[in-house]
């Protein structure tokens, strides 16, 4: 019988624990218009979010932000940047409308996976809670490749599971919260 | 993954009430994951036309059968113009 | 829908009041529009035109119809958490899989059940099984959360939290 290649190479196995550098997730932090709009897109009234008087007599001393609220902030475009919407359209005029924001986004990046298996499918998230950043804070984040496992189709055909695990801090090194994306390449 | 349209007849769907009943929900357009039926228009001679996305065309017949469709014509569709793009279908 | 003002006062749920097998008071949502999907893309920046554009989500990507954005799911699990750890609980962890796809005219429920409890270091932690469930009952979302309640005449949950020792 035929050993079927395993798709887990001491090459990509190499990649488990590398992580990225430490970058701050956009110019001015944690900002009132920018949460209301948030907060009213995930229809959360919570007056925690926007009410000072009220949130200052919680445990919380003052306005907080949703759970993963810091976790969005750095896929909007910075000031200066080329626009990445007009790119997208030069690129392929029958873009997805964000191939152009995915070429911008190189800080703070990990190494791809030299892995033929292209077929990416979401395999699960998880969040880990540990405070709320406050109006004013900074955010910052830092990735790592937190593990590539193997795992075999019905098919006998080989799958690599990749966690990819992202750290939020604010500006005193507090962590706010971990995810952990999980993908599956086939 | 193919696409057709069906051009037919069901009883009672010149009413917008009925035919509302029949088609409302989007999720109720989807037998499966993969099949939807996507746009119905009620023609003012009576007839309807339905564009239907799905797997296998048994699974778009499968959906005119249920909702007591007799059927005229059921064509793959090749391509279409709609809201300033162009697909190319099959 | 939850009001600002149920939120300002709810009443403390206790690690001692929390039996396993309790179902937690569900959180509904919809039914969801096109509309409510635009506001997402538009406050996230995400362009990706399965989510507004009808004939791109249909014709170029296969999909019945635009779609609610995974991204906006991941934070309505966590607040719907934390909305049940109000006022001095917290929402410490979930974890789930994107299993099936929302689109508008879904009307979401986020649900959860309590499959144990146990007290670390003076900290009332409650594991629960979690999902957002659709109203023709498919699961989009399973998964399991750990919140910690505060306990009668115990300590306080810590803020910023601090796990219990040995977790």
């Amino acid at each position: 019988m035929a050993e079927r290649k395993s798709a887990l190479t001491d090459e990509i196995r190499g990649l488990i624990g590398v992580t990225a550098e430490r970058v701050e997730a956009n110019l001015w932090g944690i900002e009132r218009e920018d949460l209301r709009r948030f907060t009213q897109a995930i229809m959360d009234p919570d007056p925690r979010y926007w009410d000072e008087a009220f949130a200052r007599t919680t445990r919380f001393g003052g306005i907080v932000t949703p759970p993963i609220y810091c976790t969005y902030l750095s896929r909007k475009t910075p000031p200066g940047a080329d626009d990445p919407i007009t790119r997208a359209f030069l690129e392929n005029p029958n873009s997805d409308g964000i191939g152009g924001v995915e070429r911008s986004e190189s800080r703070g990046a990990l190494p791809p996976i030299p892995t033929d298996l292209k077929r990416i499918m979401n395999a699960g998230n998880e969040i880990e809670l540990y405070k709320y950043p406050t109006l004013g804070d900074r955010i910052f984040s830092q990735a790592k490749i937190a593990d590539i496992k193997e795992r075999v189709g019905k098919d006998g055909s080989p799958m690599l599971i990749i966690t990819i695990e992202t750290v939020y801090t604010d500006q005193n090194g507090q962590v706010l919260c971990i995810l952990r994306a999980s993908s599956l390449r086939r | 993954m193919g696409r057709w349209i069906a051009i037919g007849t069901a009883p009672g769907w010149d009413d917008i009430t009925k035919f509302g009943a029949e088609l409302r929900e989007t999720n109720m357009w989807r037998p499966d994951a993969q099949t939807t039926v996507t746009t119905v228009f009620a023609l003012g001679d009576g007839r309807l036309l339905a564009e239907c996305h799905a797997g296998k065309r048994e699974d778009f017949e499968a959906w005119l059968r249920q909702k007591g469709w007799q059927v005229e014509s059921l064509t793959p569709i090749k391509h279409l113009a709609k809201t300033g793009s162009v697909w190319k279908v099959t | 829908m939850v009001t600002a003002d149920e939120l300002r006062k709810p009443p403390q749920r206790y690690y001692d009041d929390v039996t396993v097998g309790q179902q937690m008071p569900p959180l509904v949502l919809g039914p969801m529009t096109t509309t409510h999907v635009f506001r997402w893309s538009a406050a996230m920046e995400n362009w990706h035109r399965i989510h507004y554009d009808q004939s791109f989500a249909v014709y170029h990507d296969g999909l019945p119809t635009v779609l609610i954005q995974g991204s906006w799911k991941q934070s309505i699990m966590p607040r719907y958490l934390k909305d049940l750890c109000l006022p001095d609980g917290w929402p410490w962890k979930v974890s789930f899989q994107h299993r099936a796809m929302i689109v508008p005219g879904d009307t979401i429920t986020c649900w959860a059940t309590v499959t144990g409890q146990h007290e670390t270091d003076g900290l009332g932690l409650v594991d629960l099984d979690v999902g957002m469930r659709l109203q023709n009952d498919v699961e989009t979302c399973p998964g399991t959360a750990t919140i910690v309640l505060p306990i009668r005449g115990g300590r306080p949950v810590p803020y910023p939290f601090v796990p219990p020792k040995g977790l």
